[in-house]
């Protein structure tokens, strides 16, 4: 299959399944964005890769089963998503309603030059992690364990760092197999090399998401003005440029190594997160389902051990807020709740690992 | 006490580098406390980030995390810190006062410059480069993996294994995963005490040829890398390996069918 043809299918499972996987999980929020079932929708594809993806690493099962069972679940999810939308849209929105929210070339002078300015700068961000490389050699493992994956048909049974079988796998990673997610998706993009996809297309891909989840933000301050939003997006991408001052920070991890899962924890996921805690556990009427604050949680154990740890350092801080604030034992359980993926993980690190 | 603050200050400083980063943070902080403080918005994002700094600085939670995350590593409790978000809060705010769109955009330049003095520029702190391609892997490791599996298809070789120094032990298998290694980065994976042995020789200041020669053939490797000044790579003949390549600085070698034991 082309190159072109694969990059389109990368293109459907990493940008057209969230959007629409999303929508079942914000049915209760109406009317809601796209950007928003794109959100909710990431938080769904990776939870289900590491609900997916644990059993069978325990089962031992080839990788093309999970490619499979990964697959046909966000399809179906997508499917209900598209389904959803169509059935809830209002009969009365035709043609005039549409064309309102579509674009138009008066609809242009509608939009923020200040917005303008940062999709230039983000654009441009996103244009040279396509063109350009960065060697990062903690892909030895990363990177190298989804390549192998997809060589053995195996699921972190073979040592990426030999090609050898695993006496005993490194267990620090095998509960949280975002590598094993690269496989995953690197197969139903045709077969798409792993390391192509990591390098080139994720980056693309989860940069774009890391605005979408700042634009967010921008949202909640200044639901009203659309030049402090596309200021508050402009300084962001300013900063995120710039943030060469060490190896250590986000920025950092955000601007040259946007595959690998710390990452993804790190400029996309924790941000994320904060955002669904302001709007959840600090608001009266939450915003978003709880169940979106539990798939946040599992989120980030799939991306990284550290995720483990982080996400519910984060979730726990705000639900204590919550406690202080509402002084409501059932949000405050609800809250809890939605930590046990990253607490019942621990244990089993702890205890059987 | 002192060792454990110590350590907090060490972790500081690797976060936040050479930039004043943490100052635009601390100068965005101040102007939310002072002049926004009444806003929803800057209450919760400030309370967040004190509670953030609060875990980070706290030498007793601090040795809690650090129980539970690990040494090296505890800088990471700083991606917790919503560092842009509250820098960005703060000049949109100061931004928003001013009436006119010119006297914004001028502003926002003046910020940019700014931002720019107090970090580094991505692009141009040898972060990146044009990569020969399309898996953006080293070139070397690129052509190594190429020029190893054209010759292992012409002799018929159905397993290759092959040895190289730290840079290419980390990238082949990102590169190709059919090549077999006998250990990866950082001597990973050295399941024989030949590979590890081979591993040290391989890696070592002033390598010794014929030490890297025989446990290449001890370690089980049909193809060896590694940079051999010319007039060296008759040591490696001795033990069977010859040269069928370059790439960059590297000489890569192949065992001789008859050399296989």
């Amino acid at each position: 299959m082309s190159f072109a043809l694969k990059g389109l299918l990368a293109g459907f499972w990493l940008l057209l399944v969230p959007t629409a996987a999303g929508v079942p999980f914000l049915r209760k929020k109406s009317p809601f964005s796209l950007a928003e079932s794109f959100l909710a929708g990431y938080l769904f594809l990776f939870s289900a890769a590491e609900l997916l993806t644990l059993p069978m690493i325990y089962l031992d099962q080839p990788l093309h089963r999970l490619t499979v069972c990964y697959g046909t679940v966000t399809l179906l999810t997508a499917a209900a998503g598209v389904i959803l939308t169509v059935r809830d849209a209002p009969v009365s929105d035709t043609t005039e309603k549409r064309g309102s929210r579509l674009f138009t070339p008066g609809a242009l002078r509608h939009i923020s030059p200040f917005l303008i300015a940062a999709v230039i700068i983000i654009l441009i961000q996103i244009c040279a992690v396509i063109v350009f490389a960065h060697n990062d050699a903690d892909d030895a493992f990363y990177v190298a364990t989804a390549v192998t994956d997809v060589e053995t048909d195996t699921i972190f049974s073979t040592n990426a760092y030999t090609g050898l079988p695993y006496r005993v796998p490194y267990r620090r990673y095998i509960l949280s197999p975002f590598p094993v997610f690269l496989a995953v998706v690197s197969q139903l993009s045709a077969g798409l090399h792993p390391a192509i996809m990591a390098h080139t297309v994720f980056p693309a891909v989860f940069l774009f998401a890391v605005y979408v989840v700042l634009y967010q933000f921008a949202r909640r301050w200044f639901p009203d003005d659309a030049d402090a939003r596309g200021i508050f997006l402009f300084l962001a991408a300013v900063l995120s440029w710039f943030s060469a001052y060490s190896v250590y920070n986000s920025g950092s991890f955000q601007m040259v190594r946007l595959w690998q899962g710390k990452a993804v924890l790190a400029s996309f996921m924790l941000p994320l997160l904060i955002h669904l805690s302001f709007s959840i556990t600090m608001e009266e009427h939450p915003r978003y389902s709880w169940l979106l604050f539990g798939m946040a949680n599992l989120s980030g154990c799939l991306l990284s051990s550290m995720g483990i740890i982080l996400t519910p350092l984060v979730m726990g801080l705000f639900v204590f807020a919550g406690l202080l604030r509402f002084r409501s034992f059932k949000r405050t359980a609800l809250g809890l709740l939605c930590c046990l993926p990253s607490v019942l993980l621990g244990l089993f690190y702890v205890l059987v690992l | 006490m002192n060792a454990v603050m110590q350590w907090i200050a060490t972790m500081w400083g690797y976060y936040w580098g050479d930039g004043f980063y943490q100052y635009l943070f601390l100068a965005a902080a101040l102007y939310l406390l002072i002049f926004r403080r009444k806003e929803k918005s800057t209450r919760q994002i400030l309370l967040y980030s004190l509670a953030v700094l609060f875990l980070f600085l706290c030498p007793l939670t601090a040795v809690i995390i650090r129980a539970c995350i690990g040494d090296s590593v505890y800088w990471r409790i700083l991606w917790l810190l919503p560092t842009a978000p509250v820098i960005a809060l703060a000049g949109t705010q100061f931004l928003k006062a001013r009436r006119s769109r010119p006297a914004k955009a001028l502003l926002l330049l003046v910020f940019t410059g700014v931002i720019a003095l107090s970090g580094e520029d991505m692009f141009r702190s040898g972060n990146y480069y044009l990569a020969a391609n399309y898996q953006k892997v080293p070139n070397e490791v690129a052509h190594i993996c190429d020029v190893v599996n054209a010759e292992a298809e012409k002799d018929g070789i159905e397993q290759i294994t092959l040895a190289g120094d730290e840079t290419v032990a980390s990238y082949v298998r990102v590169y190709d995963a059919s090549i077999f290694m006998p250990y990866g980065r950082r001597k990973k994976g050295a399941l024989t005490k030949a590979s590890s042995t081979l591993y040290q020789a391989i890696n070592a200041e002033k390598p010794k040829y014929k030490r890297i020669a025989k446990y290449a053939k001890k370690a089980g490797c049909n193809f060896l890398v590694a940079a051999v000044p010319e007039k060296r790579i008759k040591r490696f003949q001795e033990y069977g390996f010859y040269e069928i390549g370059h790439a960059g600085s590297y000489v890569i070698f192949q065992l001789e069918e008859s050399s296989i034991s």
